[in-house]
């Protein structure tokens, strides 16, 4: 095996990322997919523009889980919530429609109960998206390694 | 008329002229058996067969030439076409055997009334008892549309 | 104008002349005296989408019939294949007599009899019948299913779409157990059909032994009614109805639920002990085009504890969130606007139970008035957007919220200080309260090609706009006292306009390393981040409704700002760093580990500063070196899956949350396993540890049943909050599940609410497209 920087510079020349600025990402239809999304967005581009010409295009299937933990006798109410979020990814090669890469990603945050339930309701959304940054790191990583390998 | 009728009519019983046209024509007297050839065209009443080669034997005197009462059997072959009214037989190989009233055509015969098309290897029509009967190595397959099947019945009711 | 049906018969219409009939066989026999056809030798004859397969089929013009006899077979365009000793049909197959059948739907299901007659390709009567929802006929190795329905006359009407018994009886193993003088049930191809759905059976302490028998009501394709009643021993009579209407562009419908309690006393001690009890919730989405869509969810109910009484479904929500909402997403933006009410299901405390219970003077009690303590919130909006150019080279995020809300009763607890003596502290103040706040970021991932150095400058500015009015001043007379203590504390704004900035500057440095084999890739990522910010401002000076939760783990450190929502904006110079360590095998699994720790350089520790409800000052950030954080995710893809998180104390490593959740699933058995520690936080208000393990366990025991069973188990006081088992068998016509659960966590009066449920159904004939088990 063998160890090199993910983003040097590929034997072909190049880096990884003009591979992933090629890629297109299907739209979201929820928030939380949403927000996967542009963090994706920006991890592929850098903030950059994309390529005119989109080579690759990635769908994400999202699921969310919510369970309630420390919930004591005569409590009534638990001691917090966790948010387990699952993506399932599919990087498709546009031009031959072939399967690039594929592969499932998990990630989970918690937050801690308040008798407020407003401020429960705005603690998970940032749970959601605390839990959405960690799969675009982990999908954008497994992206990189495939095409420094593959490249 | 029915299927059997127009058939009866080649050559078989009436006493019908059957005119047969040909290219040419060989006569082997001592075999009983004359030979046409090229574009046979046996024509009786409505009933026609074409054939590319056509042998007609037959018993009783010498110098009898094709004629109806003592034709025993007649052998068309290379792409036979028979056809009365609506119906119309086609195959490689056709014998009448004028004996035993048996018409057979072979070799990937089509037979065809009105609409209804049928498709087999052999096909037995047995001139006493009306029944065609279609034998085949493979698969027969007849294309038919059941309301034609009918005779012109009168319509219920009246 | 047709005189016969025998004349309809005749006159076949365009199509039916057109379409021709296909007969292939062996052998062919075309009798022209007699006018029959009769093919013979695995006949295969094809009309008008029907096919028909027989050993000899003899098709006789005379009587325009069709006769397929030696093991006839026909299929008909549904898909139906009927299976007999001998059909014989009439020419366009519309009617006949069908000898010693067995017809195999679609749907799987099947009619089997000795005599069946078929009438204008409408009625079919099948005599002495059997139906059964059980695709063969018969059970395993000939012997009868496990449920059929035996009947003298089975009439199957195709455009009424039933079908009816006559002398019918139901048999379980072939053996007669119920005689059904008349049944009828919809024709197995109908998806949507009136009638009565299969009973369920409940039984729990309270409640008594019950049966719901639900009635579903079709009243147009988009539009229904399920009633149900359940005569419950104890109680009385329990009613319930649900109205569902789908429109063009969305969908509402209307569930109410009600009981007039025969013994009220069953629920003494908590709001339940009254007559009359009920609930009403209305639920709608529609969509003004395909980015925007709006719609409502509201609750309305007698009294908390109804719904947790009651319900099967939601027996475990906390509360029942109302709101009326608008939601558009396109492009890379978003945008919300909601309206929020909150019904609690949480009884009212005593405070006596025994439990260390701190009651802040001046203020109601934690226990009590916790209906009053939750906010009316109109509105609360969100936007964000990113731009489509890049700007400077970078991506330019924008957002704004809007959180307007007002509430009645202070929600103040009083908390343990370190120092010593008690200190009250508020989770939401009385009056009305609004928070205007834009935000803007940019950022720019720029990477050194040479070393793949990843180097990510950004820029970022959080302002707001806080209007307070008639805040409970009580407040703001405790937090005066206590703000003497502490110079970065600022007493409860008494002024009713707050304004507050929080620009930041900042560098996100990492070095990812790519070890590369053949069976998989290896990834391992320093990750250094610094941002430096001037102070936060009017910390305990305003309230803090949207940033109460503060759980610095794996996943918040690195953000930016880890504080849970806008009312607390972090400030001072902080670095964040950690190192990542990924495997990704090649045949799917994947490791992904995480460990890192939080410094606060310089500046006002947002972290150490309370505000009024202490946020973070136990969170493990509020020292200039944080606690450690890590994480470990493991997904095997072969059968395990664990997410392990946790947070250990920066001197002695000692565990202050760790959280574990694992799935398996191995051979017949699929076992989830939840744990969690949550060290006690005195300075927040929490006075006791927490530990507890749960287990959900799913075990297929046989080919068609399987064992289930939970069980939430509270390590720190060692006792079973809430466990239930149950058994459960399904399979291709009949499904049956008995389960039972004990829930000790209510606080309801008494220790344990037990629950029994028993529900069972025969496909097709009684099985509910709607749930039949919900009782809510």
């Amino acid at each position: 095996c063998q160890i090199r920087p993910l983003y040097g510079t590929l034997p072909s020349g190049g880096t990884v990322r003009d591979d992933t600025r090629a890629i297109r990402i299907e739209a979201a239809t929820t928030r939380v997919g949403q927000e996967l999304r542009n963090e994706l967005i920006f991890a592929f581009t850098g903030g950059g523009s994309a390529a005119a010409q989109p080579l690759y295009s990635l769908r994400i299937v999202l699921s969310e889980h919510e369970s309630a933990v420390g919930v004591e006798k005569l409590a009534d109410v638990p001691a917090a919530y966790f948010i387990l979020v699952r993506a399932s990814f599919v990087l498709t090669e546009i031009a031959t429609g072939t399967t690039v890469l594929s592969g499932s990603s998990f990630a989970s945050a918690s937050y801690d109960f308040s008798t407020q339930r407003f401020a429960n309701l705005r603690a998970k959304r940032d749970a959601e998206d605390r839990a959405v940054k960690v799969i675009s790191d982990d999908i954008r990583t497994r992206i990189a390694a495939h095409f420094a390998t593959a490249g | 008329q029915t299927f059997t009728e127009s058939f009866t009519g080649l050559g078989v019983n009436s006493n019908d002229p059957i005119q047969i046209e040909a290219r040419e024509l060989e006569v082997r007297d001592k075999e009983r058996v004359a030979i046409f050839r090229g574009d046979v065209n046996v024509r009786q009443q409505n009933a026609v067969l074409k054939a590319q080669n056509l042998k007609v034997f037959y018993t009783g005197g010498p110098g009898a030439k094709g004629g109806a009462q003592d034709i025993s059997k007649l052998e068309a072959g290379g792409k036979v076409y028979v056809s009365s009214g609506d119906q119309v037989a086609t195959g490689d190989k056709a014998v009448f055997d004028l004996k035993a009233e048996q018409l057979t055509v072979s070799g990937n015969v089509v037979l065809s009334k009105g609409p209804n098309v049928i498709q087999g290897e052999v096909l037995e029509i047995d001139m006493k008892t009306g029944q065609a009967k279609f034998r085949s190595p493979s698969r027969i397959r007849m294309l038919i549309q059941p309301k034609s099947l009918g005779k012109e019945k009168t319509p219920p009711g009246n | 104008q047709v005189s016969t049906i025998q004349e309809f018969i005749d006159k076949p219409s365009d199509a039916e002349v057109a379409s021709d009939m296909l007969v292939e066989a062996d052998q062919l026999v075309y009798d022209f005296d007699n006018d029959r056809v009769s093919a013979v030798g695995n006949v295969q004859i094809y009309y008008r989408g029907f096919t028909l397969e027989a050993g000899r089929v003899t098709l006789d013009r005379k009587t325009n019939r069709l006769i397929a006899e030696e093991g006839a077979r026909l299929v008909e365009p549904t898909g139906n294949i009927i299976e007999a000793e001998t059909i014989n049909l009439s020419d366009n197959f519309r009617d006949g007599f069908i000898s010693s059948l067995r017809v195999r739907t679609i749907e799987r299901t099947c009619f089997a009899a000795e005599k069946a007659t078929r009438s204008e390709g409408e009625t079919t009567v099948f005599e002495d019948g059997i139906y059964t929802a059980y695709p063969e006929c018969v059970g395993k190795d000939g012997k009868p299913p496990l449920w059929r329905i035996k009947a003298k006359k089975i009439v199957h009407k195709q455009s009424e779409q039933m079908v009816y018994y006559e002398g019918a009886r139901l048999e379980f193993w072939g053996t007669p157990i119920a005689y059904l003088p008349f049944l009828s049930h919809p024709d197995p191809s109908v998806k949507q059909k009136s009638g009565l759905l299969v009973p369920s059976y409940v039984h729990s302490d309270e409640l008594g032994f019950g049966v719901t028998i639900p009635y579903h009501y079709v009243i147009a394709p988009n539009m229904d009614v399920t009633f149900a009643a359940t005569p419950l021993w104890r109680q009385g009579l329990f009613v319930q109805g649900e109205w569902r209407h789908r429109t063009l562009n969305g969908q509402y419908s209307v569930n109410a639920a009600g009981i007039r309690q025969r013994d009220p006393g069953a629920f003494s001690g908590t709001s339940g002990d009254r007559d009359f009890r009920g609930s009403v919730r209305t639920l709608g989405e529609f969509h003004i085009n395909p980015r925007w869509k709006w719609g409502w969810d509201v609750t309305a109910v007698t009294d908390r504890g109804f719904i947790k009484d009651y319900s099967r479904d939601n027996k475990n929500d906390d509360e029942a969130v109302s709101s009326l909402y608008l939601r558009g997403i396109g492009g890379r933006s978003y945008f919300d606007l909601s309206t929020y009410k909150f019904q609690v299901f949480q009884e009212e405390g005593t405070g006596r139970d025994g439990r260390l219970r701190l009651n802040p003077p001046a203020f109601s009690p934690p226990w009590r008035d916790l209906q009053d303590k939750q906010p009316v919130v109109h509105p609360v909006l969100d936007y964000s957007t990113v731009f489509g150019k890049p700007v400077a080279g970078g991506e330019l995020k924008l957002g704004a919220n809007l959180t307007s809300l007002t509430r009645d009763t202070t929600d103040a607890y009083t908390v343990l200080r370190k120092s010593g003596g008690r200190l009250t502290r508020f989770r939401g103040v009385s009056g009305t309260f609004t928070r205007t706040t834009v935000e803007a970021e940019w950022r720019r991932e720029i990477i050194e090609p040479t070393m793949g150095h990843v180097v990510t400058p950004f820029i970022a500015f959080q302002g707001d706009m806080f209007n307070l009015s008639n805040a409970d001043h009580n407040v703001r007379r405790q937090t005066r006292a206590t703000a003497l203590t502490n110079p970065a504390v600022e007493p409860f704004s008494n002024d009713d306009a707050v304004f507050r900035a929080m620009p930041a500057v900042g560098l996100d440095y990492r070095w990812p390393f790519l070890i590369s084999s053949d069976w998989g890739n290896q990834v391992i990522s320093p990750r250094a981040q610094v941002v430096s910010r001037p102070d936060e401002t009017s910390i305990g000076k305003l309230p803090n409704e949207d940033a109460q939760s503060l759980v610095f783990d794996d996943t918040t450190l690195f953000d930016r700002d880890k504080f849970s929502g806008f009312d607390r904006t972090e400030g001072g110079t902080r670095a964040n760093v950690g190192l990542e360590y990924n495997i990704h095998a090649k045949g799917g699994g994947y490791i992904s580990m995480l460990a890192g720790q939080s410094f606060h350089l310089a500046g006002r520790n947002s972290y150490a500063a309370p505000d009024i409800l202490n946020t973070g000052i136990e969170s493990g950030l509020q020292g200039d070196q944080s606690d450690y954080v890590g994480r470990i995710y493991l997904d095997t893809s072969r059968g395990l899956l664990l997410g392990a998180r946790g947070r250990f104390d920066k001197d002695d490593f000692d565990p202050a949350r760790t959280e574990l959740q694992a799935t398996a699933f191995a051979g017949p058995v699929v076992s989830t396993v939840t744990y969690a520690y949550l060290r006690q936080q005195p300075e927040s208000g929490i006075l006791d540890d927490r530990e507890e393990i749960q287990n959900a366990t799913n075990l297929r025991i046989a080919e068609n049943w399987r064992l289930f069973g939970a069980v939430r188990y509270d390590l720190n006081d060692r006792d079973v909050v809430s466990d239930g088992a149950g058994i459960a068998y399904d399979d291709e016509g009949f499904s049956m599940s008995l389960a039972y659960a004990q829930d000790r966590s209510r606080f309801d009066g008494d220790s344990v609410d037990r629950t029994i449920f028993f529900r069972f159904g025969l496909r097709t004939i009684g099985d509910g497209q709607v749930s039949t088990d919900k009782l809510d």
